[in-house]
Formats: C-alpha cells, sequence, structure tokens
C-alpha cells in the first residue's frame, strides 16, 4: 500500500500542471535512483493507457521527420492518397473525439480536453452543465464531496451550475477560484494568457484572486485580474458579446498578437509572424460564424499592418 | 502492428514507416510531455525519436512488442532531458524535505509524501490555499486570519478543516503528523 505513494505521485504529476517549483521537485524525484522498478511500473501504465487524439498537424510533422530521416517526401499527393490519409485520421478521431484520462486514483478523477478548433458540453455528477472552450481541460471527481463541487479548469468554460441552497460549486482556474451555488457564468483562464476573466450571465458568483481580493460579481459584470502586475479591473458587459458557445467571436481590448492565438485555439491553425506587430489594442465582434480569412481580411484592413498567406493549416503573417 | 510489418519495417518499407508514426507520433508527444511539462520541446523530441526509429531500424526485434520500444525510447528521450536540465540549472537545493517536519520512524516515504502534500497545495482554491499557509506557514491562529483576510473565523474554520481534508487523502495517513 506504501508503494500506492508512487503511484499517486506519478499519476497526479503526469496529468496536471503545478508552480515551477513543485515541478522541479517532481522531476528531481522522477529521475532519482531510488525506487526506480515502482516508478517504471507505473509510468509504463500511463503509456498503456494513454489514449490520444491523432495530431491535426500529423501530416507536417511526418514531413519533417523524413526529411531529417532522409527518406525523400513526394511533394505531389494523388486523390487517393488524399482519401487514404483523410481516413487514417479520421478514423482514430471518431474513436476518441476528446483526450480523455480515467486515473487510477482512490477518488476517480475525471478529466475532460478539447483540442484547437474543438468545443465540447459535459454534464458533471451534480447535473451541471459546462461547455468547453477549444484548448480547454476540465478535472472533476466522479462524485462529488457532501461539502463541497470542486472542479479545475485550464481555459475557457461556459458554467451552467445546478442550484444548491448548502453546496457550494468552486472553480479553481489559474490565480484565482469562482464561488457559487448555483448560476450562470463563463471562465477564461488559459495557462499562456496573462489574464483570467470571469463573467457572470445571472445570480451571483464571489471571485478569489491571488493578490488577497474578493468580488462579488452582479450580472453583466467581468472581472479581469491580470496575471502579471496583480491588478483586477471590473467591467459592465453585455453578456451575449461574448457567447462563443452559438459561434460569436469577439476581442476586446486585445492586441494583435493576442487575436493572433485565440484564432490558432478557434481555427486549428498555426499562425507564424514574421514580423513585429504594434501592441494597439483593439475591440471587434464576429456574429455570423466568419470564417477565418474573412476575419483576417477585417484585421488586415483595420490594422494596414500585415498581410498574410494561407497553406493548409498554417497562416505566415507578413 | 504485426511482425510481419515489422520486418517490412526494418527492411526498409515507408509505408509501413508512416503508419507507426500515424500510429504513435501524438502519443509520444503527450507522453513526454507530461514528464517534462514543456510542448515546444516534447514536440521536439518526439521528433527525434521517430528519426532515430528509422536511422536504427536495424536494432528493432520484431518478435517483441513496438509499443514496448517506442515506450522505452520515449521514457529515455524525456528522463536524459529532465537530467540534463538538473545539470544545466543544479537545482538540487530544491530537493530538501526541511519544510517538513518528520520523526525517524515516519521517515519511509517522506520525500514523496512531501511532494504529494505540495502538489495537492498548490491545486487548492485560491483562498483556502492562503489560509491554510498563513495557519501553518506563519503559524497564525484562526482569529488573526480571520482578521487579516476579513472574513469570519467561522470560514477559516471551514476551509482549514477542508484543506486538512483534502491532505488527508492525499497521503493516506493513518495519524496526521505533520498536519
Amino acid at each position: 500500500m506504501e508503494k500506492n505513494y508512487f503511484k499517486k505521485l506519478i499519476d497526479l504529476y503526469f496529468i496536471n500542471r503545478y508552480s515551477d517549483k513543485t515541478e522541479k521537485r517532481a522531476q528531481l524525484w522522477l529521475i532519482k535512483e531510488s525506487g526506480e522498478k515502482e516508478k517504471e511500473i507505473y509510468l509504463r501504465d500511463i503509456w498503456d493507457n494513454l489514449d490520444v487524439k491523432t495530431d491535426a498537424d500529423i501530416y507536417q510533422q511526418l514531413d519533417k521527420v523524413k526529411k531529417r530521416a532522409g527518406i525523400t517526401v513526394v511533394p505531389k499527393v494523388s486523390f487517393r492518397t488524399i482519401i487514404w490519409r483523410a481516413a487514417m485520421i479520421f478514423l482514430p478521431l471518431m474513436v476518441s473525439a476528446t483526450f480523455l484520462y480515467k486515473l487510477l486514483l482512490p477518488v476517480e478523477m475525471l478529466s475532460f480536453e478539447t483540442h484547437a478548433g474543438e468545443q465540447k458540453e459535459i454534464s458533471l455528477p451534480d447535473g451541471t452543465v459546462v461547455w468547453l472552450n477549444a484548448c480547454s481541460k476540465i478535472t472533476y471527481p466522479e462524485k462529488f464531496s457532501e461539502r463541497e463541487r470542486l472542479v479545475t479548469l485550464d481555459g475557457e468554460a461556459y458554467f451552467a451550475v445546478e442550484k444548491s441552497e448548502s453546496i457550494k460549486f468552486i472553480v479553481n482556474a489559474k490565480d484565482i477560484s469562482i464561488e457559487v451555488l448555483g448560476t450562470m457564468f463563463n471562465v477564461r483562464a488559459y495557462e499562456n494568457e496573462e489574464s483570467a476573466t470571469t463573467t457572470l450571465t445571472t445570480g451571483k458568483v464571489a471571485v478569489y484572486t491571488d493578490s488577497d481580493e474578493t468580488f462579488i460579481l452582479e450580472p453583466d459584470q467581468q472581472l479581469v485580474y491580470n496575471i502579471k502586475n496583480h491588478s483586477s479591473r471590473l467591467n459592465k458587459v453585455n453578456v451575449n458579446d461574448n457567447d462563443w458557445k452559438s459561434g460569436v467571436l469577439s476581442f476586446q481590448e486585445m492586441n494583435i498578437v493576442e487575436i493572433f492565438r485565440d484564432l490558432e485555439r478557434r481555427f486549428d491553425v498555426t499562425i507564424t509572424v514574421n514580423k513585429i506587430m504594434s501592441s494597439d489594442k483593439y475591440s471587434m465582434k464576429f456574429v455570423n460564424k466568419e470564417d477565418l480569412t474573412n476575419i483576417l481580411d477585417v484585421l488586415s484592413d483595420l490594422s494596414g499592418e500585415f498581410n498574410y498567406e494561407v497553406k493548409n493549416k498554417t497562416v505566415i503573417i507578413k | 502492428m504485426d511482425n510481419k510489418k515489422i520486418e517490412a519495417l526494418i527492411s526498409g518499407d515507408e509505408k509501413v514507416f508512416e503508419e507507426l508514426f500515424i500510429a504513435y507520433f501524438s502519443k509520444v508527444r503527450v507522453f513526454i510531455n507530461g514528464i517534462i511539462k514543456s510542448e515546444d520541446d516534447a514536440e521536439e523530441l518526439a521528433q527525434d525519436i521517430f528519426v532515430k526509429i528509422w536511422t536504427t531500424k536495424e536494432n528493432i526485434d520484431s518478435n517483441k512488442s513496438i509499443s514496448s520500444f517506442i515506450y522505452v525510447m520515449a521514457r529515455n528521450t524525456a528522463f536524459n532531458y529532465l537530467k540534463h536540465k538538473v545539470v544545466e540549472r543544479n537545482y538540487m537545493e530544491s530537493f530538501d524535505t526541511s519544510d517538513y517536519i518528520v520523526t525517524p520512524e515516519e521517515n519511509f516515504f517522506a520525500t514523496e509524501k512531501a511532494i504529494l502534500l505540495e502538489m495537492h497545495i498548490n491545486k487548492m482554491p485560491v483562498q483556502r490555499k492562503k489560509i491554510y499557509k498563513l495557519s501553518r506557514e506563519e503559524d497564525m491562529n484562526n482569529g488573526e486570519i480571520a482578521e487579516i483576510l476579513g472574513v469570519s473565523k467561522k470560514t477559516v474554520e471551514n476551509q482549514l478543516s477542508l484543506a486538512l481534508k483534502d491532505l488527508r487523502n492525499a497521503v493516506n495517513l493513518f495519524n496526521t503528523f505533520f498536519l
């Protein structure tokens, strides 16, 4: 039973991100010689149970590797090859639409992850419904405890929380946590973004930030917490402005490069920026499910800063 | 993949290599990233592995499982990466467990327990983490913490009890010596 510490540690470390200090500590432990055998068993378990969706850029990766390995890359692809390739990619896609782990921990933790270009609706054990935006991940226990309903979010999600008189629902996100009893709200806290944003649709929520502040939000209010300089700003918003679930794409006070990062997630493309862009901030909203080139055209006209070229899943900004 | 295919790969069949790549590349990338926690480096290391599979394909044993073969490469690659990082940054100092006081008979798995606790504290909701740290690291009593954070004493008590419960679950202990 004591060896279970090894398993727990490895499982938790593998699926989560922690502070730099904690990750380093766990990494040192991992490569330390003692307990090598046990660690090996549990790592192998992870490998055997890992169910991963084929990456959308798998053929770009393959071409890179072929080039480096000295295998000739045939530039022209026949129609048959395209069909065959498409079948190879889509088959695994259907088998595992999301990247789902079942951890073998005492309290079973479930984890759902979305890839770029993907959105997903999930029902939690208490009846709460969560819409997960692209490149996001939510972790929650298979069964909530009797004292609280705690979920962890990396990325963006909209929550419609099932009402409970006494059991709080807590969203633990990067540098903020949000507590409610039953309401609808949106949380956006991507690992690689500078701010964590909470937007309330109905009811009331309490937001706690890493810098000792507590905010009680009213409907149509939005709290933007800046992770870098630990400042908070309360905005009045129209919640329909950011209804990403129904295809609305809106940017609020974002510079061009930040908008590019968002488009990458939304459209599952890689945007390579080959020039220095200004940090001017823009606010805009696309409501009709415009495609990527329409949006890039608008951005290009508006900023007058760049031209672009689309090649397969890559956009080059010049 | 059956061993006929592996034999074809060993003798240089590019189609089989492509098949192997599509079946395993994403998995290798995710696995390495889970260990080294750097997406860019994980992508590069995963590429290295497949280049190596092709250039040293003669060393593959067609009677053994190809999944095991790729797993061993992925693990070794990720571990070597971490070992280099350790040498580079020489962060051995972050490896001491002195933050946690343990008595000798409880010293078994002390490192593992300490890291597990640290991970769980890391993932606590913001307010709970703060209350726990003020209580354990700053040695404050519940009244002091309530005053500093502007919350009721009851909230502090609740949050502490939830924090302790979480940590106890985390390490499955019969006693709670370091809580």
